[in-house]
């Protein structure tokens, strides 16, 4: 009896989304309760002094009034939010792997990962609310291999890599393949920034051609999953006839057995060998031969695992959209895209997101564009294009700065929900991340407590739940 | 006590021609201090008339009421992207009486760029890397105007100023160089000597910063040193210097110690601007910097003066540019909310009293 009055809001709570809660309040796990002056439920939606409910890691309940549980945690805060989501990121990733230019296709960004390297950027960056990254090695290399979801407070290793396989990279015209390259330097704090060895100019065509590249390799990946399905076509028909042929035999089974009888004893008679009967489905279809890095381009190819391509300037961007017009399925997504503002209205028709990087290079930096253009996410996201706010992916130290980079592009003109969506929900639309970017019922509770919008210079992060944990605990 | 003594002036002497424009803001930053909560600004001809709380506008006068804040244009401390290829000149490491504005290009695309960002006016200056490279320039970006030709005389005491077969060959002797130089006190060395002609020296590592720092001391020198980064240690040789401190750009992905840096020289008592240092790095990051040092502690109010009253004062431009007070040009910036905020939109940017970028879609 004793039991059943435990087991009893337990199942309530999982069938009617926790509306039996406030009857008993039982510990049913690690409960938490943040009392709220603000929750910002997803970008530009806000409810008013609320408080919001976590058991086991997961989001249960976001309203008023609610009844703590018996041995719930209890936090508060002027402002919550979501967790937020560097989509374009390097941060703990093995330095030599970040210059890397000769990656396979199949390579994975989560394998280059340092579980226990850079603690400190790891931990600054967590304390200034990012919870999640994207992160992709070889950047400046054509194919950059498969970028990987890492989390920055993970409880195991199991739960390190949130998505191991998120997006395949790529970039046009940042590697010259001729000339050039880079190298790092480390800091004092252990920080490390890429340091490009001089300018590497190449051909205009060059570049082009690299476009042309990307577009032969998806009609490679194409080419190779209709041969896999004309395989598995080709072997469904050769089952079917074999079934077939078994079943004619069959049927004239005693006739066929005296006959081949009678052809071994006569083949014997005349001192001949007996050559049995050949049949055409006897032969099975041969299956493609596997090839992992064809493997991944049918899966971009048939939009299984979306395309982020590194792409800046206009003309590059136009034989890019050309040259991919035909791939109907591709799931594209543009990281960079300094002189995008151009294709703007083409990019929300093809609903090709763009990831924006609204680093300020100045003309001399490295990347040889003559620099970034503040305004460049908010004229995006007015003519309807899905931004998504990014660190760049040459420096680890930049995720800490995220929110600071989405502030920037509400100053250039993005408004300022759009700019926090793009660090929050967008990334976790775009990269399948459906447990996180907003808090909903049942996502994961990657929360932030603020003490102010949260990206004002002026406000501070005071604590910072992963999974339901708090891993950044509130001073004072 | 200045906007005191600005207050009394104005009802002296209200003289406000036909043309004078008010701006009534709700936050206006005069280049120092806290912001002025409700804020008027009075300008004519071109000048700032009066600013303060509770100015009365002149009668006639255009009234510009802006829900947000009022700046000083920034300041744009070391820039090198007015110049072309002409920034350094490597033949002779002492060359006081050069003048780079002889090599200013006038119409570069670099001018608009900076006053896009709320940049009014930049000291153009030659590369470092030389001892001695002559004098820097007062410009604004706004018609490429030239206020100073003689704003600052340009050294550097660190490393990249010692070449391996020409003199000087060390940092001693690269020291000794500049000591007698401005011993000897003839040109302008003699005008920087006597406080007349403010430094700008370049001061890339903890060597140099002592080295630059003892030289101000001994010889009397007025100005201020580039290179924040490696100063934490060593704040009470430059605040007893004298010098001010150009604060290095801090970007995105900066480490801590950038930050802390200039934390350490403001709690020192050094004063300190932040370095604008294009083409390198784009105008727009300077507010990035500013806004990264508040998130670590610096004061807000510090780091707007870091960009206007300050940054000027330090630079030897405090006469003409940084802050808005009666006489002075009439350069300001119309802003959203604080430019420290990331979020907040340049709105209009004047020159002279005159709009000339921003305002169309309002």
């Amino acid at each position: 009896m004793r039991k059943l009055s435990i087991r009893t809001p337990l199942l309530l709570a999982a069938f009617i989304a926790g509306a039996g809660w406030s009857a008993a309040a039982t510990p049913l796990g690690d409960a938490v309760v943040i009392h709220a002056k603000e929750v910002i439920v997803r970008p530009g939606e806000v409810l008013e002094d609320v408080d919001v409910l976590v058991i086991d890691g997961v989001i249960r309940r976001v309203e008023a009034g609610i009844e703590v549980p018996e041995g719930a945690r209890e936090l508060s805060g002027a402002v919550v939010c979501a967790g937020m989501i560097d989509p374009w990121s390097v941060l703990g990733l093995q330095s030599t792997e970040t210059t890397f230019t000769s990656p396979s296709p199949a390579t994975r960004s989560a394998d280059s990962f340092d579980p226990f390297g850079q603690e400190f950027q790891k931990k600054q960056a967590l304390e200034s609310g990012v919870t999640s990254v994207r992160v992709q090695a070889a950047r400046r290399a054509l194919v950059s291999g498969l970028s990987s979801v890492m989390s920055l407070a993970p409880t195991s290793d199991e739960d390190l890599v949130v998505q191991s396989e998120v997006a395949l990279g790529a970039s046009i015209g940042l590697t010259n393949p001729s000339s050039g390259g880079s190298t790092f330097t480390r800091g004092s704090d252990g920080s490390f920034a890429v340091i490009e060895t001089g300018p590497t100019p190449m051909d205009p065509f060059e570049r082009i051609s690299q476009v042309d590249k990307i577009a032969s390799l998806l009609d490679t990946g194409l080419s190779y999953r209709i041969a896999q399905n004309e395989h598995i076509h080709d072997l469904a028909e050769w089952n079917e006839a074999i079934a077939e042929k078994v079943k004619e035999l069959e049927k004239d089974f005693k006739k066929a057995k005296k006959d081949r009888d009678k052809e071994i004893e006569e083949a014997k008679e005349k001192g001949k060998e007996f050559k049995e009967e050949r049949y055409k489905e006897d032969k099975a279809p041969k299956a493609p031969k596997f090839d992992a890095d064809k493997e991944i381009f049918a899966r971009v190819a048939n939009g299984e695992t979306p395309l982020v391509i590194e792409v800046h300037r206009v003309a590059e961007i136009r034989n890019l959209l050309e040259a991919t017009a035909d791939f109907g399925r591709l799931r594209m997504v543009i990281a960079g895209g300094t002189e995008a503002a151009a294709f703007a209205d083409e990019l929300a028709e093809r609903n090709i997101p763009v990831i924006v990087n609204p680093l300020t290079h100045g003309a001399g930096a490295f990347d040889e564009f003559d620099g970034h253009d503040p305004t460049l996410a908010g004229i995006l996201a007015e003519a309807g294009v899905d931004v998504l706010i990014g660190t760049g992916g040459h420096a680890t130290g930049a995720t800490r700065d995220l929110s600071l980079m989405a502030a920037l592009a509400a100053g250039g003109g993005m408004e300022e929900d759009d700019a926090f969506a793009a660090i929050t929900s967008v990334p976790a639309r775009i990269f399948n991340l459906t447990d996180r970017g907003t808090i909903e019922f049942g996502k994961q509770a990657d929360l932030l407590i603020l003490d102010g919008q949260p990206l004002s210079t002026t406000t501070t992060v005071k604590a910072v739940l992963v999974g339901g944990r708090v891993v950044v605990e509130p001073k004072e | 006590m200045i906007q005191m003594l600005q207050l009394a002036l104005l009802l002296a002497a209200p003289v406000a021609g036909s043309d004078a424009v008010v701006v009534r803001a709700d936050h206006l930053f005069l280049g120092h201090g806290e912001p002025i909560e409700e804020g008027v600004l009075v300008i004519s001809d071109g000048k700032v008339v009066a600013v303060g709380a509770g100015v009365k506008a002149p009668e006639g006068a255009v009234v510009i009421e802006h829900e947000g804040w009022v700046t000083p244009g920034l300041f744009g401390a070391f820039t090198l992207d007015a110049t072309g290829n002409e920034r350094r000149d490597d033949t002779r490491p002492l060359m006081p009486e050069a003048r780079i504005v002889h090599s200013l290009r006038p119409h570069t695309a670099a001018l608009a760029r900076n006053l896009r960002a709320g940049v009014t006016v930049v000291t153009i200056n030659p590369d470092k890397g030389r001892p001695c490279s002559g004098a820097s320039a007062l410009l604004k970006t706004h018609g490429a105007e030239v206020v100073d030709t003689e704003l600052q005389l340009c050294l550097d005491v660190s490393y990249g100023a010692v070449r391996a077969d020409e003199h000087p060959t060390s940092l001693a002797s690269l020291h000794e160089l500049l000591d007698s130089a401005l011993s000897v006190g003839a040109g302008s060395f003699g005008r920087a000597a006597s406080g007349e002609l403010p430094v700008f020296v370049c001061a890339r590592d903890r060597q140099s910063i002592r080295a630059a720092a003892s030289l101000a001391k001994a010889h009397g020198l007025r100005g201020a040193l580039f290179g924040s980064y490696w100063a934490e240690e060593l704040v009470d040789e430059v605040a007893d210097s004298g010098l001010g401190v150009i604060c290095d750009p801090v970007a995105v992905a900066a480490n801590q110690r950038a930050m802390r840096s200039i934390r350490a020289l403001v709690e020192g008592g050094v004063n300190i601007g932040f370095g604008l240092v294009t083409p390198a790095n784009s105008p727009e990051n300077m507010r990035v910097g500013a806004a990264m040092c508040v998130r670590a502690g610096l004061d807000p109010n510090v780091a707007l003066a870091a960009m206007t009253g300050t940054a000027a004062e330090i630079s030897g431009a405090g006469d003409h540019a940084g802050v808005l007070a009666a006489g002075r040009d009439a350069d300001f910036v119309l802003w959203s909310g604080s430019p420290i905020e990331l979020t907040s939109r340049l709105k209009e940017v004047w020159v002279d009293g005159q709009r000339v970028y921003g305002g169309d879609d309002e």
